[in-house]
């Protein structure tokens, strides 16, 4: 099974970049849990390598995982869309760039 | 606000200094920073932007804003570490791909001292920085601490006294010939050889009971205080000639060693708010005298302290008199 990806490294790495904090990231809270979802589907890969592992077991987690990252790249679709962001360049709007950031 | 609490509030602020590309990401660090304190300035990663900066200015940390889009900006990295006096450097990245590109620039570069993930949550940050703060503070103060002599550091220890008055033996050593070797020798090698001697002689001083009062350059003063003072000091002074006649690098540097014993003062001498510990008296300038007059390898001293120190090697000495620059009248003295 494999992981299809239509956000490559290097885009996430810039949605990430443009919000530093937590409290106005909401793409980037996005774009770190789908880094962390393609770290579980490559740890899955290389766990069931080796010959004792149960393969039922991996074959869940890798279903699992390749789930939750689609439904997260159509989250990440949809939030990017919503907010105004311009798709070819990956580019947060102006008007949440000068948003103040809340009290933390 | 209680001046306590202003001045504890004023310890945990610092200087913080952003090194970031994107107006839009460096105000949003420069108001955290500032919501717990922390003053912020921000400059953008080129060369002479940070160089004007950290001209004038210290930061007790640096925090670079890595975008993954321009990886030349990491190089700010090398010139923050070689211009900042010695702040650590926090580098924020994007997870994954940034974070690869950041930990093969440290591999290389040894300019990061950590990577931080982006984005940036709760309060991690904040003690990162403080860690690392408090351990550059912890450092600059075992540096501070070992340009104390061990006199300076007995005199702190008894409260700091008024300068005082007490019967001491002196004790100085020098190396003969180092106007000459100075010229001959390249000065990183000089500078090695002098500190692998002192720290040698260090040593002995130390185990004999003496305590250094400083060092004078190529050599050093150290005084022996309390019941026994005069045979501590002449035991020194004999382990110090055998250091001279069996360490490895006897074939260039060789020492002559002085002597005395008398009434000293010490304090602190110096300027206003900058002052080191001294032994200042008569009896100090003899035994730099009797230091100076003393052959590669000998050692001299006055006959009243080798009677006093009653030590196997000093009997049937002979004494013999020298006339010494600033004595009025030739000054008795034995040689080992």
């Amino acid at each position: 099974m494999d992981l299809e990806t239509r956000y490559s490294a290097e885009d996430i790495s810039r949605i990430i970049d443009q919000a530093l904090v937590y409290q106005c990231g909401c793409p980037a809270q996005i774009a770190t849990t789908l880094l962390e979802l393609r770290d579980l589907f490559d740890y899955q890969v290389k766990c069931a390598d080796s010959d004792d592992t149960n393969r039922r077991v991996h074959e869940a987690i890798a279903r699992a995982t390749v789930e939750a990252h689609a439904r997260m790249e159509l989250c990440l679709d949809e939030v990017l869309e919503i907010e105004g962001w311009d798709r070819e360049t990956l580019t947060m709007p102006e008007a949440l760039r000068s948003r103040p950031t809340k009290s933390l | 606000m209680s001046s306590n609490i202003a001045a504890e509030a004023a310890a945990r602020s610092h200087a913080v200094l952003l090194v970031d590309s994107d107006p839009h990401t460096s105000a949003l660090l420069v108001e955290r920073m500032a919501s717990r304190g922390h003053r912020a300035a921000v400059v953008p990663p080129t060369a002479e932007a940070l160089r004007q900066r950290l001209r004038f200015e210290r930061f007790d940390v640096v925090i670079f804003d890595f975008h993954h889009e321009r990886p030349e900006e990491l190089d700010a990295c090398r010139l923050a570490r070689s211009d900042s006096g010695g702040a650590p450097i926090v580098v924020l990245a994007a997870p994954g791909h940034a974070t690869d590109v950041v930990e093969a620039f440290r591999e290389r570069s040894g300019a990061v001292d950590e990577i931080v993930r982006k984005p940036l949550a709760g309060d991690g940050i904040f003690r990162l920085v403080s860690q690392l703060i408090a351990r550059v503070r912890e450092t600059r103060a075992g540096l501070y601490a070992s340009l104390v002599s061990d006199g300076g550091r007995s005199w702190i220890d008894s409260g700091g006294k008024s300068p005082q008055l007490s019967e001491q033996a002196v004790l100085f050593t020098d190396i003969r010939r180092s106007t000459e070797l100075v010229a001959s020798v390249p000065l990183p090698e000089w500078f090695q050889a002098i500190n692998r001697a002192l720290s040698d002689q260090g040593i002995i001083v130390r185990e004999s009971g003496g305590s250094i009062v400083k060092f004078t350059g190529d050599g050093l003063l150290a005084a022996f205080r309390g019941r026994g003072r005069s045979h501590l000091a002449l035991r020194c002074g004999l382990a110090l000639q055998e250091l001279d006649r069996t360490s490895p690098y006897r074939d260039t540097l060789r020492v002559g060693i002085g002597i005395a014993e008398g009434l000293v003062m010490s304090g602190l001498i110096g300027e206003t708010g900058r002052q080191q510990y001294d032994v200042i008296g008569a009896t100090v300038h003899l035994a730099a005298r009797l230091c100076s007059i003393a052959n590669e390898g000998e050692l001299v001293a006055t006959p009243k302290l080798v009677r006093a120190a009653a030590v196997p090697q000093a009997a049937e000495r002979p004494t013999r008199s020298v006339n010494l620059r600033g004595f009025p009248a030739p000054i008795e003295c034995v040689s080992f």
